[in-house]
């Protein structure tokens, strides 16, 4: 009963939030903005990778956001409609702006549970080649991989992210780790990774 | 296969979340942006629909107004009018100014190619104006009299149903009923007259001519070239007499603005002329008087008819035809600028009017010189260019037939072959 409550509660909050942002109310947008820029930027940094762009595509996607509001019927999570958003941004973005490929020193740690530096350097170096490989790729395949692969998201939700049906985002994550999969044979060390890190969950088969 | 916790994502830094946030709603600020309402992005699209017809009016329109005089050219459909009582007016307009006398009475309007016509309903206007090569025509209408630019300063007075044409410099082409003169600095066009030289102050005392006889003698060169009426009808008649002067002339001296009021007229309007041009070439270069001044003492007093009806004058090559005078005893100027502007004129004629152009080039080849070289291919190409091939080969043999050295040999065998 009280989280019954409880969740009203936020959804009236949320839809007066929405309400407040649409009629331009500076207090409210900032408002949003802080409860949502963390997350956008968590999304981004995972579908691009490091990358200097990162800061402008957050901008982008909150200006867009801003714009789009009055038009949020409410069918989806506040946070979910957002992340689309910034899925679109991102997705503008890798289709004119083909990304570089990463620099090693720009991989940040893996903050791995084992803390030995053998380890740590593996992932980085690990990483760096797979968003190598990721540059190469359609940027839906990228998407997907990214947020179900390496964000560890669930597969409905980044179809919910990407407006996607589930058949469809499995078969992208799947093309993609095929990619990857083919050019880990060549390269031990992005099939250790990915044996490691990205390993299939049961289900991630189209 | 248990998987790894994913790899961690650098936090955003205070500094960078406050640019982010300053961005986005300075951002928001600047493009002043308003919530988005259901029509909102219908009411976009017909704003872009307007934008983008707007954009494509001003690059039309930027484009036409490089074409032309924009201002008094577009007047077509809005002519101006200007009333002066007792005192003038002065206006500048693109490309010319005008001064309005007292008591006059002006009107612009829009001509054919995007030409500024300035129509005189009374009293007089002077314009000056600047050279209108790569500008639309400029026009003086008073009357029947219509004045067209070729980059000069003139006045135009009304008289009656005709006006009188004063040119300070420059030139300008004066139609008139039936006629069509060519008016140089200093000269003044009276309607039924022949164009008369107007006394300057500037202008020097004649100098004796070149050559080591006087000019004074020069009385065996008149040749009676045509019927000396100052109307276009009694020039354009058959000439009865001709002469040939066959030798070399000297250069003309530098003092051409002393010389007696060149007479040239070509009968372009007249029904019968084409009939009586097609017997007689003696149009231009038998209404050409020149001046005695400049006649060589060596040339021969030898008049010949030639069959055509026409005046020749065979001059060697680069040396200017021999002046002669005519039966009035008026004289005109060097022939070497009369050619130059009358060729000068024809190539300004070749868009706007090739027939008048061709006409031109044709009385010009009839002569011996380079000018008469230069004419005689200027008439081949513009008759090729205008689709005409059988008579650009026949021009071009003619050019191969009397001018085998001649500057447009190649180009002239190259036409042939082309309109072949």
């Amino acid at each position: 009963m009280i989280q019954v409550v409880q969740a009203r509660t936020t959804e009236e909050a949320e839809r007066d939030l929405v309400r407040r942002c649409a009629a331009g109310e500076r207090a409210a947008q900032t408002q949003l903005f802080r409860e949502e820029v963390r997350r956008v930027h968590g999304l981004l940094y995972r579908v691009l990778g490091p990358n200097g762009a990162v800061e402008d595509l957050i901008q982008e996607t909150f200006i867009r956001v801003f714009r789009s509001l009055p038009r949020f019927r409410g069918e989806s999570q506040l946070s979910t409609w957002i992340g689309g958003i910034a899925l679109n941004v991102a997705y503008g973005h890798l289709r004119s702006n083909p990304p570089p490929s990463v620099r090693l020193e720009l991989v940040p740690d893996t903050r791995a549970r084992e803390a030995d530096a053998e380890h740590q350097l593996a992932a980085r170096e690990g990483l760096r080649r797979v968003y190598q490989i990721l540059d190469r790729l359609e940027p839906r395949l990228r998407i997907a991989f990214s947020l179900h692969a390496i964000d560890g998201r669930a597969l409905r939700e980044v179809a919910e992210l990407m407006s996607a049906s589930l058949v469809a985002t499995k078969a992208r994550v799947w093309r993609a780790r095929r990619e990857l999969a083919k050019r880990a044979k060549r390269d031990p060390l992005l099939l250790t990774y990915l044996d490691g890190t990205l390993a299939d969950e049961p289900g991630d088969a189209p | 296969l248990k998987r790894r916790p994913p790899p961690g994502i650098p936090p955003l830094g205070d500094s960078a979340l406050a640019r982010i946030e300053r961005g986005v709603f300075s951002a928001l600020d600047e493009r002043a942006i308003r919530p988005e309402r259901a029509g909102e992005s219908r009411r976009r699209l017909f704003a872009f629909a307007v934008a983008g017809v707007a954009a494509a009016c001003a690059v039309l329109g930027a484009r036409e107004w490089r074409r032309g005089d924009a201002p008094l050219a577009r007047a077509t459909t809005t002519a101006t009018a200007i009333t002066t009582t007792t005192s003038g007016s002065h206006i500048a307009i693109s490309g010319a100014a005008l001064d309005i006398a007292p008591e006059s009475a002006v009107s612009f309007s829009g001509g054919r190619d995007g030409a500024v016509v300035v129509v005189l309903e009374r009293g007089a206007v002077t314009c000056e104006v600047a050279p209108r090569s790569k500008r639309a025509p400029f026009v003086v209408e008073a009357g029947a009299t219509r004045v067209t630019v070729i980059g000069t300063r003139f006045s135009v007075h009304r008289v009656g149903g005709h006006a009188t044409v004063s040119v300070d410099h420059g030139l300008v082409e004066v139609a008139d009923t039936n006629m069509t003169e060519l008016v140089h600095a200093g000269e003044r066009y009276r309607p039924g007259e022949p164009v008369t030289r107007e006394p300057l102050a500037s202008e020097a005392p004649p100098e004796p001519p070149l050559g080591p006889a006087p000019a004074a003698p020069a009385a065996p060169t008149v040749a009676t070239v045509s019927a000396p009426a100052p109307t276009v009808a009694a020039v354009s008649a058959p000439a009865p007499t001709v002469a040939t002067v066959s030798a070399p002339v000297l250069a003309p001296p530098l003092h051409s603005l002393a010389r007696p009021s060149r007479h040239r007229r070509l009968a372009l309007d007249d029904p019968n002329e084409e009939a009586r041009s097609a017997a007689s070439r003696s149009t231009v270069s038998a209404t050409l008087p020149l001046p005695t001044d400049l006649v060589d003492g060596r040339v021969p007093a030898a008049a010949t008819e030639s069959p055509a009806g026409a005046a020749r004058a065979d001059v060697a090559p680069g040396v200017v035809k021999a002046p002669v005078e005519d039966s009035r005893g008026r004289a005109g100027g060097p022939q070497r600028s009369s050619v130059q502007v009358l060729f000068e004129l024809a190539a300004q004629l070749e868009v706007r009017d090739p027939v008048v152009a061709l006409r031109i080039y044709g009385e010009l080849a009839s002569g011996e010189d380079g000018w008469a070289a230069s004419a005689l291919f200027a008439s081949a190409r513009l008759e090729a260019e205008r689709g005409h091939a059988a008579r650009a080969r026949a021009l071009c043999e003619d050019y191969l037939a009397r001018f085998p050295r001649g500057p447009n040999g190649d180009d002239a065998r190259a036409l042939l072959e082309t309109s072949r």
